[in-house]
């Protein structure tokens, strides 16, 4: 009887291992599959310099001047970008009223005229003089221009270019001349002091 | 007196019984072979390509807004048991911190034209790094595969702090056998 007993009992624990094996047993397998992302770059230099701004001074401006200066643009990212000019600041100052100002008509005692007398060109320069591509800091036939007018119209917002930089050091040369022809407001602009900033923006998207 | 004793000996068997198959129940359950109802049997998956699947030098630069950069990896079975996808983890090195900024879509590939896929998973890769527990759709016989569309961008609203950055993900496939939906994590 005991005997029976047993081997009922043994009998039930075996099936419930077979039926708990069924289900609780898996098998499973793991593979790998390696992947790298690298997320692009976008840097812009000017004239070699990155992140600081640079600076071109000229002193005792007067009429007849052409003061001419190149910048290098430069895309040492890894994408492709747009450059834009996305900001300009003209600061006009007066510096106080000579004679001479004064005999000419200037009467605001703040504002300086010199920006009203003096142009500016600015091109991207891409062939030189001789139609051969390149820049020479002056303006040749293919060069493309961005602006030609007095320094007083240059707009605050900038200049919508998208002009395609390429990655890994596409170059563009953006040339600024400044030129002071005669006009009948030149004493006005005696003894004051211009400052204008450029702002270029290489973006992603043109 | 004996009666008690086979009752306990019956109970003490059914008990080590017991232990016994939950221990065989947690055992780690590699590819290897099998003892599976008296035969042997392999179970095992293989993935192809086996080269890795996305790389800057084949696939450029991420940046934001850039279209969805798709790629395909097979699930070969190349045991004697059909398998179901059941999990998907990764794991980063390098610059993880670009994992937050990536988003990834993986798709399984339904088996004819017009079957519809089905979505694993589609967040943050990051998040794929804790692990995720799938169901895929189709049980895969043994020799035959399943294939998922995994496809990678980077949101147009990120910014820059992720220029620049590189890492690397390794994504692992885990699949399963039973192949049947009865709600046992793998």
């Amino acid at each position: 009887m005991n005997r029976k007993i047993l081997v009922g009992v043994l009998a039930i624990g075996l099936v419930a291992l077979a039926v708990g094996w069924g289900t609780y047993s898996q098998f499973s397998d793991t593979e790998t599959s390696v992947t790298t992302f690298s997320a692009g770059s976008l840097d812009l230099t000017i004239n070699d310099q990155n992140g600081v701004p640079v600076t071109f001074s000229w002193n005792n401006l007067r009429p007849g001047n052409q003061p001419h200066y190149s910048l290098t643009l430069k895309n040492i990212g890894t994408i492709d970008g747009y450059l834009d000019i996305s900001k300009i600041v003209v600061v006009s100052e007066e510096n106080g009223l000579t004679e001479p100002e004064i005999e000419a008509g200037d009467t605001s005692p703040t504002e300086g005229e010199l920006d009203d007398v003096l142009g500016v060109m600015l091109f991207f320069d891409k062939y030189k003089n001789d139609g051969t591509p390149g820049s020479d800091g002056w303006y040749s036939s293919g060069d493309v221009k961005i602006f030609d007018g007095y320094v007083a119209d240059l707009p605050s917002t900038g200049f919508n270019l998208n002009e395609l930089v390429p990655a890994g050091g596409g170059i563009d040369v953006v040339v600024e001349i400044y030129n002071w022809w005669k006009t009948p407001q030149d004493n006005q602009a005696q003894t004051d002091t211009l400052s204008i900033t450029f702002t270029f923006l290489l973006s992603q998207n043109p | 007196m004996i009666r008690k004793k086979v009752i306990t000996l019956a109970l003490s068997t059914t008990l080590l019984l017991l232990i016994i198959n939950i221990l065989a129940s947690n055992q780690p359950s590699a590819s290897a072979c099998t003892i599976y109802l008296g035969k042997k049997v392999k179970f095992d998956m293989e993935l192809s390509p086996k080269v890795p699947l996305f790389h800057p030098e084949v696939d450029g630069y991420l940046y934001p807004g850039r279209p969805k950069i798709t790629k395909y990896l097979k699930l070969i079975n190349v045991g004697d048991l059909p398998f179901r996808i059941c999990r998907i983890n990764a794991s980063f090195s390098g610059d993880i911190y670009l994992a937050t900024g990536l988003q990834i879509e993986i798709l399984e590939l339904g088996k004819g034209r017009g079957e519809k896929p089905n979505l694993l998973y589609n967040g943050t890769l990051i998040d794929l790094g804790e692990g995720i527990n799938v169901y895929g759709k189709r049980a895969v016989p043994p020799k035959e595969s399943v294939t998922l569309q995994i496809s990678v961008w980077m949101p147009a609203t990120v910014g820059n702090e992720y220029q620049g950055l590189t890492v690397t993900a390794d994504i692992s496939i885990t699949v399963w056998f039973p192949p049947s939906h009865d709600g046992i994590k793998c």
